[in-house]
């Protein structure tokens, strides 16, 4: 029992391949208090981690950044043309809302 | 029509591109059904564009897009009479473009897709990495000249679409994990290892046009 005991007081000790894998947990905040007070001191220890987990966070923003998302309201969406009421969402082609309208069902 | 067995999202906002947070969905639903005019005049110049701009991020083709958008209000329309509330009006029409999108990508194969198990980590048996994360040049100065941006475009290009599209749904879209799940009719989870297969790939890809320079 006091085995057992002293098993579950035992500090865990993260390899890089079990960083690796509980990153995308680690950087989502999903992971427990324990494991990821584990992460932390993995990564203080290891340069090669703490190089690897800003790679992995810097790809997750410029995914972001280089698609242009743009939050906010559409509104006065202007077919082929570029409205800037419509904060930056990048205009349909050509025809495109009157083809969608087209496809109304008969009333 | 499959929409009247899909699980239901609950307090869950679909991301930010297709989301209209001042629309009132159930009673914008109750006029289009009735064939109001003026509810489909609204609900195409909410969703229209943004739509458009996710089918676009996914097919990579205006003209795929286009149709992907077209075939999506099509098959909306269609099925308009078996929508039930369940979901969210945009979560449906997401899935409904997505599934458009995903047909076009099948039919129209892009260049040939990097093998993904090429670009995961590999370990030695004691668990250390056996290639060491190389140093990149400065991040802020890439990202301040948005060539990171332009780079993550191109090699994104280079993924299978099947992770290709997570990325984007994810962390372009901003659809959560569970939305993900709900567009693919796949678990969280199974959604979670396929995201960070693919952001891990895509840090694999970058790495050689990222490597710092070594000092003589």
């Amino acid at each position: 029992m006091s085995d057992q005991k002293d098993e579950a007081h035992q500090p865990i000790d993260l390899t890089c391949r079990d960083a690796y894998a509980f990153l995308q947990a680690y950087i989502e905040g999903e992971l427990q208090a324990a494991l990821r007070a584990a992460f932390d001191q993995h990564l203080a220890e290891c340069s090669s981690c703490r190089r690897y987990v800003a790679q992995y966070e810097a790809v997750i923003a410029a995914m972001r950044s280089s698609h242009g998302v743009v939050d906010g309201v559409v509104d006065g969406v202007v077919d082929g043309g570029v409205d800037s009421a419509a904060g930056g969402v990048p205009a349909m082609p050509q025809g495109l809302l009157s083809a969608i309208r087209s496809l109304r069902p008969v009333a | 029509m499959t929409h009247g067995t899909e699980p239901t999202p609950v307090g869950k906002q679909l991301g930010t591109p297709i989301v209209q947070p001042d629309v009132d969905e159930a009673e914008l639903v109750a006029r289009l059904k009735a064939r109001d005019e003026r509810a489909f005049e609204e609900f195409e110049r909410t969703y229209a564009a943004r739509v458009f701009a996710m089918a676009k991020r996914i097919c990579g083709d205006e003209h795929d897009a286009a149709d992907a958008t077209q075939e999506a209000f099509a098959g909306a329309y269609r099925t308009l009479a078996g929508f039930d509330g369940r979901s969210k009006l945009s979560t449906w029409l997401t899935r409904i473009v997505i599934n458009k999108c995903l047909v076009k990508l099948r039919t129209r194969r892009r260049r040939p897709a990097v093998s993904l198990d090429e670009l995961l980590p590999t370990f030695e048996a004691d668990g250390h990495a056996t290639v060491p994360a190389p140093h990149w040049r400065r991040l802020e100065e890439e990202e301040a000249s948005g060539r990171l941006a332009e780079l993550v475009r191109e090699q994104l290009e280079r993924l299978p679409d099947h992770y290709r599209v997570v990325l984007i749904l994810r962390d372009v879209q901003g659809l959560s994990t569970e939305e993900v799940a709900h567009v693919f009719d796949e678990t969280p989870n199974a959604v979670k290892i396929r995201l960070h297969r693919a952001r891990q790939a895509l840090k694999a890809l970058l790495d050689p046009h990222m490597r710092q320079e070594k000092m003589s």
